[in-house]
């Protein structure tokens, strides 16, 4: 294997969402995650007025941005990034201190009262470890996310972006997010 | 159209009351023979010679008609009516298998459920 | 080879999970280098709804951490829902029933003293022992609904001498089921994945899972692959995702099928070989739909004539690979097996039958079995009395209303004794107050459940069962166009003093001196479903897979052969049935004009939320946090008249109750519709989520029934909403 280094990113085709649910309980299952807070949620809209309505729903999470504002205002270095990119929190050097939720323009990050940490989406980073994938891509019945390394262009992930048109969450903060929505 | 439905309804009213004075009559008296006992009878003892790729060829409650069932029992014959189906079953253990036969046969309503 | 994995070789090498590829039973190092975790991975079966999904369960340190999808079974591939990933907490929930009990209280008082099995066993025995000897054994009544373990328990009640083993289909789908089951002989699956045209009534498929059906759906509908034309009072995640979305007044789908009938036929877009060749009756048929014109269906449903005509066209274009689309659900209305049989028809005419893209007959496989003398039939008839009330219908399902309304009467004979096996009547039937009147005149209430549901809290004594992750199953064909097998085995050991089904049967059995019918283990059961299995080995294969899936499928084309005879009276595919009309009923589907709401009432609907399995998870943490409250939709117009703001509480009343919760002013629902969550309002105080939250569907539904299958049909309730 070539030492190009790993870029892990997510795809979303937010168009096949329905709105199930099944990632966020995979998702508080596979890490812990307490009632009440979330890694993943779904933007959910309704516009128009009956019978003419539309209904989005859009899937979102920590976007593993290239350039994190969580990482660049953690007192501690608690939140860094791996080299394939995946953003974490180191729990025993988190302060909790919470600059990095306001840093986050997604608001991708919440404070848990029970252990006095920030806590965030790792792409489920041992999993990652184990060679699985996250718990919210594999369960998904729509399929609708896909998760690899963006700089193998043999991978799924590579060759969408090459191919189809996306747009990213809030561009205008700068931090080069890495979940991309096809358009 | 309306007045049509009248009548119609009447009939069935009246179809029903029929069937319920002859079900009250019939309703207990013992049936010919015994359905789930049938059932195994015809799983145990047919079953071996005439499974899927047996010797005597395939046969299922579906592979005859209602009315064929019927022939066959009451002709009680076996084996191309070379033999008598008595030899294999006794008279009592037939009559279970008859009409577990017949009301599974191909015709016979047997409409699908949701799950077992 | 490990099927979930993504990466032949994960970053960092993990070298655990090499040793993990060598099978699934096999514990191996886990990742945290400090303490070493003993991991397993254990294939099985969810049991969260009905779908049977395949999963696989991670325990780590005997703790079952994690359910993830199975990808190996065809059906559910690789995706488990909410409610599967939320299996974890029905083990670990700590109001779940963890002993026997028995109630020292007033019925519906909730109060229980623990007891011993010996002691529930034997209470049992002697209760139902009582009733035989006073009312004889058709006195007990053994109602159930579908799980692996039913057979077991439907078994008791037989060999007890009862007739009246009680299904849950006339809940369900017995009108779908049966209208199929008579033009077919048999209740098919539909090629969604194939399929270029799909029209559904009502079945809010994106929202209640099926599978595959539901990951075919969205496949078709979001890359274009197939046009969706959806049917609804109601704005679902469907209709968000269909081509179309009609908000058709309700109870007029019948009007809108027969129409395109009508275009089909006039326009001579029928499958004229398919027909001739497979079907019978095309000439009343094509008499019988001259009067419904698209124009005279507009005015029904308030669908535009020249839509109507347009998708009849465009359906007919698409077939074979274009199908109405049963759904599964169960009856709304009094008519609704002549609905769901026009629809079979419907598909018949166009002969999208047994070809890619239409409806499949399901694939089979066959298990083994352990034979064993059985038991005498009952003598008496059914309570239900269904030869007389429901002549046409699966027998041995029962009709749940009829019943209910005989056991009220004493007609035919006294029922006094009640058997339930994990199922709900208390929430599954309509209008609670007549259940409770038929739970009051009962000498005898026994519940096998893993919960305390509403009817477990009226019971006399409750049989705690072990949850799915906990016991061993008989294995399970689940049919379809890709048929497997299925194996649920036991994740972990039990946590409570819980027992299987067949453990709990065979205890009552004992006392009841029943117990040659049910001498054997689950595991020789087992053993005789799998042995012939064509496959190596075949019980290590289903524990090792979790899933038995057999070569060959999908199969298209098994049926169409000339000399083929479909298991009908004439051997045909029936558009004009003889059978109905010889039970004295329409033998085509004949529409009558729903009754509307009067001024000041709305009609109340039903439906689905993909993380709410009928009326049993909505006490699951997990699952609750989405919707912790059911409310009433309301058309902003309607709310505006009654003085009624989003969020205001109101009360909802019918004929038969009352009951009050929050409303959701909203532009998704049709102006002369209502519609509520099923699953809340709990009585059971140890449903603690939703004890007397929000408000139950069952209080204020009236009882009504579809003619000819017996069906429950839950949309024909009519209601009053005040603002309080």
């Amino acid at each position: 294997m070539a030492a190009r280094a790993k870029r892990y990113a997510l795809v979303i085709d937010a168009r096949k969402c329905i709105n199930c649910k099944a990632c966020v309980v995979a998702c508080r299952a596979e890490n812990g995650v307490p009632l009440g807070k979330s890694r993943n949620w779904i933007n959910e809209e309704i516009r128009g007025e009956y019978p003419r309505l539309l209904a989005t729903f859009e899937p979102e999470q920590c976007h593993h941005c290239q350039d994190p504002a969580c990482v660049r205002v953690c007192p501690t270095g608690a939140s860094r990034q791996r080299p394939d990119g995946v953003v974490v929190i180191n729990q025993s050097d988190c302060v909790g201190c919470r600059y990095c939720m306001i840093a986050c323009p997604y608001d991708a990050r919440f404070f848990r009262e029970d252990s006095g940490v920030v806590e965030k989406c790792d792409l489920c980073a041992s999993r990652l470890d184990r060679g699985e994938l996250p718990a919210c891509v594999e369960t998904c019945p729509s399929k609708l996310r896909v998760f690899g390394d963006m700089n193998d262009p043999s991978s799924d992930i590579a060759k969408l972006l090459a191919t189809r048109q996306y747009r990213v969450k809030k561009e205008e903060a700068g931090t080069n997010p890495r979940i991309f929505y096809l358009l | 159209m309306n007045k049509k439905r009248t009548l119609k309804d009447t009939i069935k009213l009246l179809a029903v009351t029929i069937i319920l004075a002859l079900s009250v009559t019939v309703a207990w008296s013992k049936p010919k023979g015994n359905e789930t006992k049938g059932r195994f009878y015809f799983k145990q003892t047919c079953k071996s010679c005439h499974a899927k790729g047996a010797s005597g060829g395939e046969i299922t409650p579906m592979s005859k008609t209602q009315a064929q069932w019927e022939r066959y029992f009451t002709a009680g014959k076996h084996n191309k009516g070379t033999e008598l189906l008595s030899k294999h079953l006794k008279a009592e253990q037939l009559n279970d298998a008859w009409v577990y036969l017949v009301n599974h046969a191909v015709d016979s309503p047997q409409p699908e459920t949701c799950g077992k | 080879m490990d099927r979930r994995k993504f990466l032949k070789v994960a970053a960092g090498g993990a070298a655990g999970a090499g040793v993990a590829t060598t099978g699934f039973l096999l514990t191996t190092a886990g990742e945290k280098p400090a303490s070493v975790v003993a991991r397993r991975e254990v294939p099985t079966t969810c049991e969260m709804c009905v779908n049977k999904c395949s999963m696989i369960a991670v325990v780590e340190d005997g703790v079952i951490k994690k359910l993830n999808p199975n990808p190996e079974n065809p059906k559910s591939r690789g995706m488990l829902c909410a409610r599967g990933n939320a299996g974890i907490q029905q083990v670990y929930d700590p109001s779940r029933l963890k002993r026997p009990l028995i109630r020292v209280g007033a019925r519906g008082e909730g109060k229980w003293r623990p007891a011993s099995w010996e002691e529930a066993f034997d209470f049992a025995a002697q209760k139902l022992a009582a009733v035989k000897e006073k009312y004889g054994p058709q006195g007990s009544l053994w109602s159930s609904t579908e799980s692996f373990q039913e057979s077991f328990f439907k078994s008791l009640g037989l060999a007890f001498g009862s007739p009246n083993v009680e299904r849950h289909p006339t809940l369900c789908l017995a009108s779908v089921n049966l209208a199929y089951s008579l033009t077919y002989g048999t209740m098919p699956s539909f090629d969604l994945q194939n399929a270029k045209y799909i029209i559904i009534s009502g079945a809010n498929r994106l929202e209640s899972f099926i599978t595959p059906d539901t990951m075919d759906l969205i496949q078709s509908a979001t890359d274009r692959k197939a046009r969706l034309i959806y049917l609804d009072p109601r704005f679902t995640v469907t209709a968000a995702k269909a081509d179309e979305w009609y908000p058709i007044k309700p109870g007029t789908d019948l009007a809108f099928i027969l129409a395109m009938l009508r275009v089909i036929v006039e326009e001579d877009r029928f499958d004229k070989e398919f027909v001739s060749t497979y079907c019978v009756g095309f000439e009343q048929l094509a008499e019988h739909v001259k009067p419904f014109t698209p124009e005279w269906a507009a005015f029904e449903t308030e669908i535009p004539a020249k839509e109507i005509v347009r998708i009849a066209r465009e359906f007919s274009d698409a077939a074979p690979r274009a199908v109405y689309y049963a759904g599964r659900r169960s009856s709304w209305y009094r008519d609704d097996f002549s609905m769901r049989r026009a629809q079979a028809i419907l598909n018949a005419i166009v002969g999208s039958w047994d070809r890619q893209g239409g409806m499949v007959p399901n694939g089979k496989v066959e298990l083994g079995e352990l034979l064993f003398l059985p038991w005498d039939d009952p003598v008496a008839p059914r309570a239900d009395e269904m030869d007389k009330n429901f002549p046409l219908a699966a027998k041995g399902d029962g009709a749940y209303l009829t019943l209910r309304e005989n056991v009220l009467a004493g007609t035919p004979y006294p029922v006094k004794a009640w058997m339930v096996h994990k199922q709900d009547p208390m929430n599954m039937l309509p209008d609670q107050a007549k259940t409770i009147r038929m739970i009051e005149q009962m000498d005898f209430i026994g519940v096998i459940d893993i919960q305390m549901s509403d009817t477990a809290w009226y019971a006399d004594v409750i049989f705690p069962e072990s949850t799915f992750l906990e016991r061993q199953d008989p294995v399970e064909i689940l049919p379809g166009i890709w048929p497997v097998v299925v194996m649920r085995q036991p994740v972990i050991p039990p946590l409570h003093d819980t027992k299987p089904t067949l453990e709990i049967v065979q205890g009552l059995a004992k006392r009841l001196n029943l117990s040659q019918y049910f001498d054997y283990t689950i595991e020789q059961w087992v053993h005789e479903q799998v042995k012939d299995l064509p496959v190596n080995l075949p019980l290590e294969h289903l524990k090792q897979h979790g899933v038995y899936v057999p070569p060959g499928f999908p199969k298209y084309g098994t049926t169409l052969k000339p000399e083929h005879r479909f298991v009908t009276k004439s051997g045909k595919i029936e558009l004009f049935s003889e059978r109905l009309k010889e039970a004295g009923y329409d033998p085509l589907p004949v529409y009558q004009s729903p009754q509307q709401p009067p001024a000041g009432k709305l009609r109340l609907i039903l439906g689905r939320r993909a993380y709410i399995t009928q009326a049993n998870s909505t006490n699951n943490p997990w699952l609750s946090s989405f919707q912790p409250e059911n409310d009433l939709w309301l058309h902003p117009t309607v709310a505006e008249n009654m003085g009624i703001q989003d969020g205001d509480k109101v009360e909802v009343s019918s004929s038969v109750g009352t009951v009050r919760l929050k409303s959701r002013v909203t532009q998704e629902i049709r102006p002369d519709c209502v519609f509520m969550l099923h699953g809340y309002g709990k009585r059971s105080k140890w449903q603690r989520l939703v004890y007397g939250v929000g408000a139950a569907d069952a209080q204020i539904l009236e009882t009504a029934w579809d003619k000819v299958s017996g069906g429950a049909a839950f949309h024909e309730t009519f209601v009053k909403v005040r603002k309080v």
